[in-house]
């Protein structure tokens, strides 16, 4: 800093100093003039007390205004602030609500799935009980083979192909005791 | 007699001097040393080593006041003093400088001595001065203002933070003191 910046604003240079601002150059050069200059050690002084006073009195506006201030916006920004924290609240309930209801609709759905599943499983159960073939009955009793052609085949034997064997089985044993 | 004069003079002296003319310790701390504990946080900005330097700055005093030729030398002779015994501190101990702190005004040495009725008015009058011009700041000053000088921050710390240049901060923060200039002068 030259003299004439110094003397244009003596201060500037004393509070460089104090916030530890000043380059090292600068600031050795300060502290040659500290060794003498006792009205430059007073403003040092003057400096930290006048400080401090600052500092206690910017205390109150961090809290409510330091993010407008950090953006360079105007503190009535904030006011806006509040007003989105509720809306975002009322929409983040909707969307839990939401949720909720396709959760339950889909539960229904899942019940009336498994349901099914339940009853085509009852079905293959049945048809396995009908594919279980009253052999005695058909030794015991007589037919021929258009007569056991005309049978109605059961429920079970209809539909399964591979119990056509044991149809012909049946056949064959008829026919061998003829 | 005031409090700032009370030096003993039981024998008139044409110097203005004698044996019995000592300074008087208490009154000489009651009297300077917030201002000697001010200046020192500036030049060390390390409360321990402050309180260490105005201890042994008082300490010399005691042994040395007979030295002292009048009440008007005593003020310089306490900063002279203390800065000597600072700056020798300061230039031994490197670690000084790692832990300086951020802020040195905010140091609650500052707020710790009790107030005299005179200089609590003279505060008081300081605070409502400090309001009134941090209430003529604009926003852009403020921000800058804050993070210096209650933060702490940097200058090119400040100027990341806004996302504005250096030399930008450096303008505000230089236009706000101007505003607060009677506080820094006698």
């Amino acid at each position: 800093m030259t003299e004439i910046e110094r003397q244009n604003d003596p201060h500037w240079e004393t509070f460089q100093y104090v916030a530890g601002e000043l380059p090292l150059a600068q600031q050795q050069d300060f502290e040659t003039r500290l060794e003498s200059d006792q009205a430059l050690r007073q403003q040092v002084a003057k400096m930290v007390s006048g400080l401090a006073i600052v500092a206690d009195e910017l205390q109150p506006i961090v809290s409510l205004r330091s993010t407008a201030m950090e953006n360079d916006r105007e503190p009535q920004a904030t006011f806006w602030r509040p007003v989105r924290r509720v809306f975002l609240g009322v929409a983040a309930l909707i969307a839990i609500g939401t949720l909720a209801i396709a959760l339950t609709n889909r539960t229904e759905d899942m019940a009336t799935d498994s349901i099914a599943v339940a009853w085509a499983d009852s079905l293959e159960e049945e048809s396995f009980q009908e594919f279980d073939v009253d052999v005695d009955f058909a030794v015991d009793v007589d037919f021929d083979e258009y007569e056991l052609a005309a049978i109605e085949p059961t429920v079970g034997l209809e539909s399964d192909d591979e119990s056509d064997w044991i149809f012909d089985a049946i056949v064959a044993v008829e026919a061998m005791k003829n | 007699m005031t409090k700032s004069d009370k030096i003993d003079q039981p024998h008139s002296n044409p110097q203005g001097y004698s044996i019995e003319n000592r300074i008087d310790i208490e009154a000489a701390y009651e009297e300077h040393a917030r201002s000697l504990r001010n200046f020192l946080l500036g030049v060390l900005r390390n409360e321990s080593l402050v309180a260490d330097v105005l201890q042994g700055t008082f300490l010399k005093l005691m042994q040395q006041r007979d030295s002292i030729r009048d009440r008007a030398a005593l003020k310089s002779w306490l900063f002279q003093v203390a800065y000597n015994d600072a700056i020798v501190v300061k230039r031994k101990k490197a670690v000084v400088v790692k832990h300086q702190e951020k802020v040195a005004w905010r140091s609650d040495a500052i707020r710790a001595d009790p107030l005299s009725p005179a200089d609590r008015t003279l505060h008081e009058e300081q605070t409502r001065f400090v309001r009134e011009a941090i209430a003529s700041l604009s926003p852009q000053q403020r921000a800058v203002v804050q993070k210096r000088i209650y933060e702490g921050m940097k200058f090119r710390e400040i100027a990341d933070a806004l996302d504005v240049p250096l030399g930008t901060v450096l303008a505000r923060m230089q236009s706000s003191l101007k505003k607060l200039r009677p506080l820094f002068e006698d």
